[in-house]
């Protein structure tokens, strides 16, 4: 690791923007995909989209099919109430999980590379956590009755049940939803200014002005924002840590083995975050390949994500061991049957599936110049994204064989099920490729922020302005 | 003999705490002192690998399958939906039932609203006769209990006549005479009658031939009498396909009265049984389940100690203390030689000339018995003896006239006779043809006809054309004949080949009379209006016998005026009606002695040497001969043994299975050696002669090596939607002479499978402490959980009327009427092969089975019934996040349907997994006529939420009403029976108020015996277990040394 990244003085660090950029460069840069007209479309975003549409046709289809017969058109069955939908809920929640680490906590720990990944980070986790949040909604057997979870008045006098974990999931998934909604929006709102400033035609001044919400760079416009900006990255804060905790509620503080464990919070928010950068990481070597984006998003960006997986990952790795010890180590032979079950029983490839994905594979990170190799990168990130599903997978399933022998059974997904996860691609997609090519992709305002131009003490020897 | 009872205890004292003492089972061993492990002998096995991988044989295959489309729902619907959800208005989607309420404008008399009446009548099966009470509401009958003054019942109802309320329900039962496949009326069938009657009464009834179904009731054979001799050259033929004379002959060969053994149990402190289901399959099963039970209660003293010889895996072999699995053709050699150990002992008071004789015949035979059998029928020899008076040995129905033969004569010797079995005419016998074999008489009629000598053939409530091992045959001959009439409830197989059909009606819409099995003079009223166009098999009979009357009332009544000496009035008969039987007309009891021709006509088995590959026929556990194959809650109903639903298979023992080649290592597979998954089978051809068959093969641990069993009544193509080409009809397979027991048959496996649907895969323990067994040597010190607490409230418990339950084990013979009790009590809808196989299945009720012990070929069984166990500090409750299930004062765990947004996360937190989701909605598919069978008291539920066991909350309510209008605070004990205790034949079950220390669940619950499964989720279960208690002999644990269970594997 180069001890240069560490010095004080910004000028000899590693530059966070490579090639000399100016600030009209990184404007120019960044608009570019944005502000080519709609019949210059590129054919490949056309091909893209139409395919996220078909899926996500597909995903309407699907859900209404779902609603129409019931939840037995899904594979879910007696021991195994929970099935895939569970399982993608909680994977697309963690996929939901980097956006905020990097928008917030990098924020508050001032580290100026995030601003580089923030933006399409952030979109990231508001498209996944709206797939997230489609599973909870539709998995509920009488749907048509699902406000009865929300505290409301109502003629029956009464409350939802307040000591539910679905309870708590559903309103720690829903504040997570708004914050990050929140904070992308407010992150764009210069950007957008900027969009609406090069408008050359007066529909795209009005639309992106209606968005801008008046910006006009004035210092208060800016002290403004710097403030909302901070305070929203405080209440973001907690939030990564929260979301994932509480989501891990539903399984911790149930009563059975394999499920109720302490460990589970700290354990999910590290799969999260794991997750949540493996697929930033995979979707910005794409984008950057595909947009130039390479000297904003540098070969550093990547390298410190890595290092990030590199460290969830083992952490990840450490709980699942961990869990073992202390299934052993609790005595009882319940606990100790759900993990020997888990490793070696009928979904024992599932479980090291999971293993050589989540643990095994960050391992090349170890190493620099596997983990400054595109390649490299975006091959265990694949990989990550697998098994962090294979883990949400391996836990619920553990539900196949708890207590009672008798009661133990299989669970398949349906193809409805396979339908339906392949559609939230649709869904996901369908809002990524709207986002790539009608925002800003990297925020433009923070990324002239960390260059060195923008540092008023700068005596050196770079060309700014 | 007391000097080998006081040997026994001795040893039972040195062994206490340091012998494994059941069979297979291994039993606790010393480590209980140290209060560690209960279960450490099963611990072990569990960890044996052969074991383990034979136990794990399920879900190789993690391929993901294809939801088969639910193909009646319509796309549209589908289309319908998605626009409404892509609008947002996902009501659409919801479909309510909508039905108007309609009032009585004229009050019936007795009739409240809300409040049921109760008829007693009737029902047979076979020989059998159950007295039954019907539950009426408003005049729709919606469930059937067991009459409590009936003897037969006792207040039992077995599941064929819990069902039989469906089957009158059933849309697919006929409905209107039909002639040659056409809808036609009874005006045609009268008209069509006359000159065929006329030609036969001037032919004095030639060529004219009855084939009816094995008649109890005496009208019908009064009216048999009656067209006997209106035509007395006609024939009268008793068609059955499930023998029930071969005892009756059998008793009648040695003592010369056609009698029956009416086994009294309670009475017995040890019972051999050679093949006899008697708490399962053989008649009676109810009052035997009862006594037998009884015997087994610890408290009464010494309990009974269960011997059983069996071929298949039974109820009651899963019961015994010491079984030991034969072939079918050594089970005769068995008793012989028990016979002969019997009859050498000094002071059997057998006249000389036939014990000379008989003892030839009975060593040669014995000789058979592969030596190492020898010790274990010497002690079970000695054991009986050891107990003159208070021992019994029993002989199955499909055994041949002579088995029962010796069985009596044992029982003679035993001193049984009018302590522990009494003797009785069979009185419905006389009404029938009496074979030993049931086809027998069906096969000379097929001569006469290959003789052009019937002319008219009348099929009354039978089916020969699927019973029958020569269907094919009897297909072509019917045509044959010029007159074929089919009278039934159903348009059968055989009503598919006659030219007439009639519709029968319901035993539920006629008036009737039977004898049970006892003799009693039973009676049938209807308990509802014929719902289609259909007359009772009285009035048909009476349209022959030209009778002056001709309604069903009429002609019962008038039987009962002609019978001598009994006391027909008006008030007599309306007590008799209520009651539903005429008191004090039992068969009376007979004190036979051996007659020493028997010497003479005993001949034993031939040639029981190289036997090879075994096959036996059996009835089924949920269809019977076939005849249920409609009636859906049957069909899922689980094997109590296979717990298979909606299939027969043939089943083999794994020894047997591994030798074929379909069992690898602990897979079953295919013919590549590629193991099979969870719900697939293999495909096995069987042949014999020149028969063949090609059917699917499950592995039932226990059976006897080389035995396959099958059983009868599946693969029916004209039962009605339900049972149509469901499992495989093995009729065909059977042969004329030996229908039930086939010698040298071939097998092979064909590489290909076959979908089943099992309701539970796993079959051990896996050394946990849920199913506990224990001897009745061994005093195990239950460990008692430390009571914690909760970070929740914890509501006081200890006031007021709080609901408990307790499920006695030991008791418990895994019957499982219960279940269908509790399907029928509470609307649990029934839902198909497909779902059971996803494990989806509704029964509120699980009757888990449990394999125990350490030889797979030799296992010993427990059942464990096992419904919501209502929790305290229920884990359910909790995670449901609009508490849709939330706890009663009185300790319910109630379940809000309405409430119940269907999140599953209950269903996931429940230990027990006793929790039913409704994955679709099951209950929109009920025809009309189905409709009238669900209970008004609860509430039919919707898809997408979850039930589960209530308690029967609906009868704690009428209790509880009942009593707070009669001023009465406490609801006393018994005043409110669930159903499945109502219907439990073992008074295995005991509810009520465990607060009330004089109530049975509150004394129970103070029993040392008495646990609750996993006490350490501290889920705090209302219902609690009584362990399981075996008695087994120590001689005979000695001398098999530890590994008692290798009997079967010669």
């Amino acid at each position: 690791m180069s001890s240069t990244a560490y010095t004080e003085d910004p000028a000899k660090r590693l530059p966070l923007v490579e090639g000399g950029k100016s600030f009209h460069d990184v404007t120019e840069i960044v608009c570019k995909p944005l502000e080519q007209p709609l019949v210059k479309t590129p054919s490949w975003w056309l091909i893209g989209f139409m395919g996220a549409l078909t899926l996500l046709t597909m995903l309407l289809g699907m859900v209404g099919y779902l609603l129409w017969e019931g939840i037995g058109v899904w594979g879910n069955n007696t021991p195994v109430a929970w099935g895939w939908d569970i399982v993608n809920f909680v994977w697309w929640i963690g996929i939901g999980h980097a956006g905020t680490l990097i928008s917030a906590i990098l924020f508050l720990f001032r580290q100026k590379w995030r601003t580089g990944i923030n933006r399409f980070a952030e979109a990231m986790t508001v498209f996944a956590v709206m797939c997230a949040f489609l599973y909870p909604g539709i998995h509920i057997g009488r749907i048509w009755v699902s406000y009865y979870m929300f505290p409301i008045p109502n003629q029956m006098a009464m409350w939802p049940n307040f000591r539910s974990p679905l309870l708590w999931d559903f309103a720690a998934v829903s504040t997570y939803a708004t914050v990050s909604a929140l904070f992308w929006y407010i992150g764009l709102v210069p950007d957008l200014a900027t969009i609406r400033d090069r408008a050359t035609n007066k529909i795209r001044a009005t639309l992106y002005g209606i968005f801008a919400l008046g910006w006009r760079g004035a210092n208060r416009h800016w002290q403004n924002y710097e403030r909302a900006y901070l305070i929203l990255a405080g209440l973001a804060t907690p939030l990564v840590l929260s979301v994932h905790s509480i989501v891990s509620f539903d399984f911790a503080t149930a009563n059975l083995p394999g499920w109720h464990t302490t460990i589970f919070p700290p354990y999910f928010v590290a799969g999260a975050v794991f997750s949540g950068f493996a697929l930033v990481s995979t979707l910005m070597i794409l984008a950057r390949e595909i947009f130039g984006f390479k000297q904003l998003v540098t070969i550093n960006h990547l390298e410190n994500m890595s290092k990030i997986m590199l460290l969830t990952g083992t952490l990840v790795g450490y709980a699942y061991a961990m869990e073992f010890f202390i299934a052993w180590y609790s005595g009882s032979e319940y606990e100790r049957f759900a993990f020997i079950n888990r490793a070696a029983g009928p979904f024992g490839w599932a479980y090291w599936i999971m293993i050589s994905c989540n643990v095994i594979s960050p391992q090349f990170f170890w190493f620099r110049n596997l983990r400054r190799n595109i390649w490299v990168i975006f091959i265990i990130t694949i990989f990550i994204n697998i098994g962090m599903w294979f883990e949400r997978f391996v836990i619920i399933v553990t539900l196949h064989a708890d207590f009672l022998p008798s009661s133990w059974g299989y669970y398949r997904p349906s193809i409805v099920d396979i339908c339906t996860y392949l559609g939230t691609f649709g869904l996901f997609f369908t809002l990524f490729l709207l986002f790539l090519r009608f925002l800003p992709q990297i925020a433009i305002s923070e990324v002239k922020g960390v260059m060195p131009q923008a540092n008023p003490h700068h005596h050196g020897d770079s060309h700014g302005h | 003999m007391s000097s080998v009872n006081s040997m026994e205890n001795q040893e039972n004292t040195e062994n206490q705490e340091s012998q494994p003492l059941l069979p297979g089972q291994g039993g606790i061993t010393g480590s209980l002192g140290q209060g560690k492990k209960y279960w450490k002998s099963l611990d072990e096995l569990s960890q044996s690998s052969e074991y383990r991988q034979f136990v794990e044989r399920e879900f190789p295959e993690n391929a993901s399958e294809l939801l088969d489309p639910v193909s009646r729902r319509s796309f549209l619907g589908l289309m319908a939906s998605s626009m409404a959800l892509a609008g947002l208005t996902g009501c659409k989607a919801i479909r309510r039932p909508e039905d108007p309420i309609l009032a009585y404008n004229n009050q019936p008399e007795h009739v409240l609203p809300g409040k049921p009446l109760f008829f007693a009548s009737s029902l047979s099966v076979g020989p059998e006769v159950g007295g039954v009470l019907a539950e009426s509401h408003q005049g729709r009958p919606t469930k059937i209990e067991g009459n409590p003054q009936h003897p037969a019942n006792q207040g039992s109802a077995h599941r064929f006549h819990q069902a039989s309320i469906l089957q009158m329900y059933d849309p697919d039962r006929s409905q209107k005479p039909m002639f040659n496949n056409q809808a036609s009326d009874w005006n045609s069938f009268m008209a069509a009658l006359a000159p065929v009657m006329v030609s036969h009464m001037i032919g004095k009834g030639k060529g004219l031939v009855f084939v009816s179904e094995y008649l109890t009731s005496p009208t019908a054979h009064r009216l048999k009498q009656g067209i006997l001799a209106r035509f007395p050259e006609a024939k009268w033929i008793t068609s059955e396909s499930i023998p029930y004379a071969k005892e009756a002959l059998g008793v009648e060969s040695i003592t010369g009265s056609r009698s029956v053994a009416q086994y009294q149990f309670q009475a017995a402190l040890r019972i051999a049984s050679f093949d006899c289901d008697f708490l399962g399959k053989e008649p009676q099963s109810l009052v035997y389940t009862r006594a037998y039970s009884r015997t087994r209660s610890p408290e009464r003293g010494e309990i009974s100690r269960l011997y059983i010889v069996e071929s298949d895996h039974t109820l009651t072999g899963g019961r015994a203390d010491h079984r030991l699995a034969l072939k079918p053709s050594q089970i005769p050699l068995a008793l012989a030689a028990l016979t002969q150990k019997l009859l050498s002992t000094s002071g059997a008071s057998v006249p000389a000339a036939l014990s000379t004789q008989l003892l030839n015949a009975l060593k040669k035979q014995a000789s058979l018995l592969p030596p190492e059998h020898n010790s274990w029928i010497e002690t079970l020899a000695q054991d009986l003896l050891a107990h003159k008076g208070q021992s019994v040995v029993c002989t199955g129905k499909y055994q041949d006239p002579q088995i029962h033969a010796l069985g009596y004569l044992c029982n003679f010797i035993l001193l049984a006779l009018g302590k522990t079995v009494n003797y009785t005419k069979l009185a419905s016998l006389e009404f029938n043809t009496v074979a030993s074999n049931p086809f027998e008489p069906l096969e000379q009629l097929y001569t006469s006809i290959g003789n052009n000598q019937v002319e008219t053939l009348i099929f009354i409530n039978t089916n020969p054309v699927y019973t029958n091992p020569n269907q094919l045959k009897w297909q072509e001959t019917l045509k044959k004949v010029k007159n074929t009439i089919h009278f039934g409830l159903y348009a059968d197989e055989t009503a598919q080949t006659a030219q007439w059909h009639l519709p029968a009606s319901h035993a539920f819409e006629s008036w009737t009379d039977a004898l049970a099995y006892d003799g009693l003079y039973t009676l049938g009223q209807p308990v509802i209006m014929p719902l289609y166009d259909t007359r009772s098999t009285l009035e048909f009979l009476a349209l022959w016998a030209g009778a002056s009357v001709n309604r069903g009332f009429d002609l019962v009544r008038e039987t009962l005026t002609l019978i001598p000496g009994l006391p027909f009035s008006e008030t007599n008969w309306q007590k008799w009606i209520h009651d539903g039987f005429i008191p004090n007309t039992e068969s009376p009891r007979q004190l036979l002695a051996p007659q020493a021709t028997f010497a003479q006509v005993y001949t034993g088995t031939q040639a029981p040497q190289n036997t090879g590959i075994e096959v036996i026929f059996r009835e089924d556990a949920s269809v019977y001969d076939g005849r249920f194959a409609n009636i859906s809650w049957l069909q899922e109903f689980p094997d109590p043994m296979t717990r298979l639903t909606w299939d027969n298979t043939a089943l083999v023992g794994p020894y047997t299975a591994k030798k074929w080649g379909v069992l690898d290592g602990y897979f079953l597979k295919d013919n590549k050696g590629v193991p099979l998954g969870k719900n697939e089978v293999p495909l096995i051809k069987i042949h014999h002669e020149n028969r063949e068959i090609t059917l699917a093969v499950y592995v039932l641990p226990g059976l006897a090596p080389d035995t396959v069993v099958l059983n009868l009544g599946y693969g029916r193509s004209h039962a009605g939607k339900v049972g149509n080409n469901i499992g495989f009809d093995i009729s065909g397979f059977q042969k004329l002479d030996t229908p039930y027991h086939l010698t040298q048959v071939q097998v092979n496996p064909t590489g290909q499978s076959y979908f089943i649907a099992s309701v539970q895969e796993h079959w051990s323990l896996e050394g946990r402490d849920l199913a506990r067994y224990h001897d009745i040597n061994e005093h195990p010190h239950y460990h008692q959980h430390p009571k914690v607490g909760s970070l929740h409230a914890e509501w006081d418990y200890s006031k007021g009327m709080q609901w408990g339950m307790a499920i006695d084990l030991n008791k418990c013979t895994g019957c499982g009427h219960c279940v269908l009790a509790c399907q029928a009590e509470n609307n649990i809808p029934v839902v198909g092969k497909k779902q059971v196989s996803l494990n989806r299945e509704m029964s509120w009720i699980r009757l888990d089975r449990y394999f125990v012990g350490d030889d797979i070929n030799q296992p010993a069984v427990v059942h464990q019934p096992l419904g919501c166990q209502h929790c305290e500090m229920a884990p359910c409750e909790n995670v449901c996040p609009v508490a849709a299930t939330v706890h009663s004062s009185e300790g319910l765990n109630d379940m809000v349907y309405n409430r119940c947004i269907g999140t599953r996360y209950c269903s996931n937190n429940c230990p027990y997994k006793v929790r039913r989701f409704n994955f679709f909605n099951y209950t929109n598919q009920y025809s009309e006529s189905e409709q009238m069978a669900q209970n008004p008291d609860v509430t039919v539920r919707f898809r997408g939420v979850m039930e589960k066991c209530s308690y029967c909350v609906q009868r704690i309510n009428v209790a509880r009403n009942e009593y707070k209008l009669k001023g009465i605070e406490l609801i006393p004990d018994g005043a409110i029976v669930p159903a499945c205790q109502q219907t439990c034949p073992a008074e295995a079950i005991a509810f009520g108020n465990i607060n009330d220390h004089s109530s049975t669940v509150a004394k129970w619950r103070t029993d040392k015996r008495n646990y609750t499964i996993l006490p350490e989720t501290n889920a705090r279960p209302r219902t609690s277990y009584l362990a399981r208690l075996s008695h087994t002999n120590p001689a005979l644990s000695n001398a098999q040394g530890t590994d008692h269970s290798h009997h079967g594997k010669s």
